[in-house]
């Protein structure tokens, strides 16, 4: 390697890490964290495995179970790609450390393979958590030899690669039009290219969407080995090169496919080069430079405002105008129930809609509850309520602010903000669930019940594990207790009620009683948690 | 008035500030004076309610800022030495913030917004993140913020250490006025020189301990007569 990539790389390591481990209380919730994850895990995982093992019996006669391979590779590929997308505008653009390594004399694509280090963290890690056990699990079902295996642990380094580098791509590519843009109004330039991407996603899906006669007719024809695998890698081609180096693992074709794929990872990554040396410097030189319009008194006077709602309209301004996030949590907003929806039926409108109308009673129900918890859960903004202030947390101490303001603030803050990924969710449930009235409005009870059960949750976790002193907004989502411990309990706390749902098979009407019932006891019970901290802990010990 | 008395602090095994005891009067500008890393700014902080004290009493017009906190604060602006707050707001947002927090009517806000920041030439850069302000134009928004505020005692930390002269100037006049007007102000400095020209009465602390509390002349003569007070005084004008 590059000695200054080396070199780089070994400064952030150590900006971003170092410190973490030294707490024990860290470590102690790091081993009870991961071990409660592990369960969860486990009993999610083992549903999903399920799944798999009723897919590859049902497709097994028509000899067309790579089909599950595919599939695989192509979520892998979208969750990858967006996820990707988010991490390179945080971590190559909006990152306050970026402009100190700028005048650096290194390579822009040193500067970004070093600066990579994180987002692969995460993308490797997503890929590990979803491609090894389906991949495994499918060799012991398919009864698969030792070469599957290489290949799956050979695969396993190079899938994730090619998403990255093409999301880096996008995103270089676009930012050199967002710097040279006068107004730099960020967090809408940011919210454009996303949606301009949720559009060519969309379009994507619809366009093989437009015909289903025409659809059914491909199937039909393919209807022999390996035509169901087409169908679900038209999407993206790689996914079937892939599906390929797996099931005929150990011929000398799947070499050849797999040297094919590793091209594309070669070329995958000289596009990454060329990108970082053509785009990057255009789109990050002076981009984190003021608006430089002279004010004009527009705004001077305004309405005095009560002390919350002052509290609460200066959280949401901070948000809008942080793009670390805004785009971790206003712009996901609107991502993840987009990907929720294309993940689970591949845009398949017309097949979700039978499926659901196979489901009734309290199945429906854990479904949409499940879509809510997922949408609202994934949504990071009261996870960081305290946290993000960061050193601004020490303006509480000398204003004339009771904790109880602060908190109920920061509450109606993060319950507004959580709004949006609900009403996106619920917007695309229209034309997917075909909702009578009533059902509409056991979803927005439900959504509003679920959004302040997981508010109160993060913020309890955040009061629990803050973390006031980070340098650069992007570390608040990185190795945070808040985050783990406020998974557990959300999660758990569903999980249960999941199960006890579809263990007791009510009716709508009784799940829903029993729903209501249960999250506000969840969210009573938190209240009195955050009530008691509160009183035991004065704010001035949330800065230690 | 500002009623600090037998106050402690430690860091860790570190003493910060040991015994203090002052009593900032009204109607006067009350300098405090030391090296860097005399307990200046920790002393500020106990009594600004951002740490702890570990023993000791302090009070804002006679309300004690442990047991009767929100009241305390209420009394009181402060500009931090390191104003480094609220960086992703814009000023004006800043400045309507403040406002609401300490209920400011929005005509006399308004008035009052335009008159100081156009007086500390930060008017243009209202509509700008205070990311992207210099240190000197952070200072000076606080200080705004303090001045659409107006409330009786000032506390202000290190105000002089980023302005330029123009503005330094404008800073001191408010403060001599205010003071004039039977309210309390509080300033810490680590230069002897803006001190003499601007204080009524000074305290001296050094390694967290207080060495002198006065007026100015009193100071004068101590300086030639007292030996450590004698060092102190080369430690203050040097770096001036
Ligand atoms: N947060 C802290 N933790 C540990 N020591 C501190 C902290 N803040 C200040 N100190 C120490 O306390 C002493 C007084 O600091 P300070 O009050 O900031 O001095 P100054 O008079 O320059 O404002 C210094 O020796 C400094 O090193
Ligand atoms: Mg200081």
């Amino acid at each position: 390697m590059h000695k200054p990539i080396r070199s780089l790389i070994r400064i952030q390591l150590k900006m971003q890490y170092a410190n973490a481990f030294q707490k024990p209380s860290v470590v102690i919730g790091l081993v009870f964290g991961i071990i409660g994850l592990l369960f969860l895990a486990m009993v999610f995982g083992g549903y999903m495995l399920q799944i798999i093992d009723v897919m590859y019996s049902l497709l097994e006669p028509s000899g067309n179970t790579d089909a599950i391979l595919g599939t695989l590779f192509l979520m892998n590929f979208f969750l990858i790609f967006i996820l990707s997308l988010m991490l390179i505008m945080n971590t190559f653009y909006f990152t306050e450390d970026i402009t100190s390594f700028l005048h650096l004399p290194v390579h822009s694509y040193q500067l970004l393979i070093a600066k990579s280090l994180n987002p692969l963290i995460y993308v490797y890690l997503l890929t590990a958590a979803m491609y090894l056990p389906v991949t495994i699990f499918y060799g012991t079902l398919s009864g698969a030899g030792f070469m599957y295996y290489v290949y799956v642990l050979l695969l396993f380094f190079l899938i994730p690669t090619i998403p990255y580098a093409l999301a880096a791509a996008v995103v270089m590519f676009a930012m050199q039009f967002v710097n040279k843009g006068k107004n730099k109004d960020r967090s809408k330039v940011i919210g454009g290219i996303i949606g301009f991407v949720l559009i060519i996603l969309l379009n994507v899906v619809l366009r093989l969407q437009q015909d289903p006669e025409q659809i059914a007719q491909v199937i039909a024809d393919n209807a022999e080995k390996g035509g169901l695998l087409q169908m679900a890698t038209l999407y993206y081609p790689p996914a079937s090169l892939m599906s390929h180096i797996l099931t005929t693992a150990g011929s000398w074709q799947s070499l050849f496919y797999f040297v094919i794929v590793l091209l594309l990872a070669i070329a995958a990554g000289l596009l990454f080069f060329a990108a970082a040396q053509k785009f990057y410097m255009k789109g990050a030189l002076g981009l984190n430079t003021g608006s430089g319009k002279v004010f004009n008194g527009k705004g001077l006077g305004r309405k005095p405002k009560s002390v919350i709602s002052a509290y609460r309209a200066k959280e949401i301004q901070t948000i809008f105008r942080t793009p670390t996030f805004f785009l971790q949590c206003v712009a996901g907003a609107f991502v993840m129930p987009a990907l929720l929806v294309v993940i689970f039926f591949m845009g398949d409108f017309a097949s979700a809609t039978t499926m659901i109308e196979g489901i009734s009673g309290s199945m429906l129900f854990v479904v949409i509850l499940f879509a809510n918890v997922f949408s609202v859960g994934l949504n990071p903004i009261s996870i960081v309520s305290f946290s993000k202030d960061g050193q601004s947390w020490e303006a509480h101490l000398f204003l004339p602010l009771t904790m109880r303001q602060i908190v109920i603030a920061k509450l109606q803050a993060a319950f507004l903000i959580n709004l949006l990924p609900l009403t996106v969710l619920f917007v695309i449930a229209i034309p997917v669930i075909q909702m009578n009235l009533w059902e509409a409005l056991i979803w927005v009870v439900i959504a509003l019940l679920v959004n302040s059960a997981v508010t109160v949750v993060g913020m309890v976790s955040d009061l629990l594990y803050p973390k006031l002193g980070w340098t650069e907004e992007t570390e608040l989502f990185q190795n945070r207790l808040a985050t783990l411990m406020s998974i557990i309990i959300t999660a758990s706390a569903f999980v249960f009620l999941f199960a006890l749902l579809l263990i007791l098979q009510m009716s709508m009407i009784f799940s829903f009683i029993v729903t209501v019932v249960w999250i506000s006891v969840v969210i009573v019970l938190l209240t009195y948690i955050v009530s008691r901290l509160l009183k035991t802990a004065d704010r001035t010990s949330l800065s230690r | 008035m500002i009623q600090i008395d037998h106050v402690h602090k430690q860091y860790g095994n570190k003493k910060a500030v040991s015994d203090v005891s002052l009593t900032v009067p009204t109607g006067k500008i009350f300098g405090f004076l030391g090296p860097n890393g005399a307990g200046k700014s920790t002393t500020i902080k106990m009594v600004t309610g951002i740490l702890p004290v570990d023993s000791g009493t302090i009070t804002i017009n006679g309300k004690d800022i442990t047991s009767d906190t929100i009241a305390a604060k209420q009394e009181f602006g402060y500009v931090p030495d390191s104003p480094d707050l609220f960086l992703r707001l814009k000023g004006l947002d800043y400045l309507h913030f403040l406002s609401d927090i300490y209920g400011i009517a929005s005509d006399v806000r308004e008035a009052r917004i335009e008159e100081y920041s156009k007086m500390f030439s930060i008017y243009e850069a209202l509509g700008d993140q205070i990311k992207t302000y210099s240190h000197g134009m952070r200072q000076k928004l606080f200080i705004t913020g303090m001045l659409v505020q107006q409330p009786s005692v000032w506390i202000l930390d290190e105000p002089m250490t980023g302005l330029d002269p123009k503005s330094s100037y404008q800073l001191k006049e408010l403060m001599r006025n205010h003071a004039a007007n039977g309210n309390t102000v509080f300033f810490s400095s680590h230069v002897l020189e803006v001190v003499e020209q601007l204080c009524d009465e000074v305290a001296i602390i050094r390694k967290g301990e207080l060495l002198f509390q006065g007026t100015l002349p009193e100071m004068r003569e101590r300086f030639q007569s007292d030996d450590s007070l004698e060092h102190i005084f080369l430690e203050l004008t040097q770096d001036a």
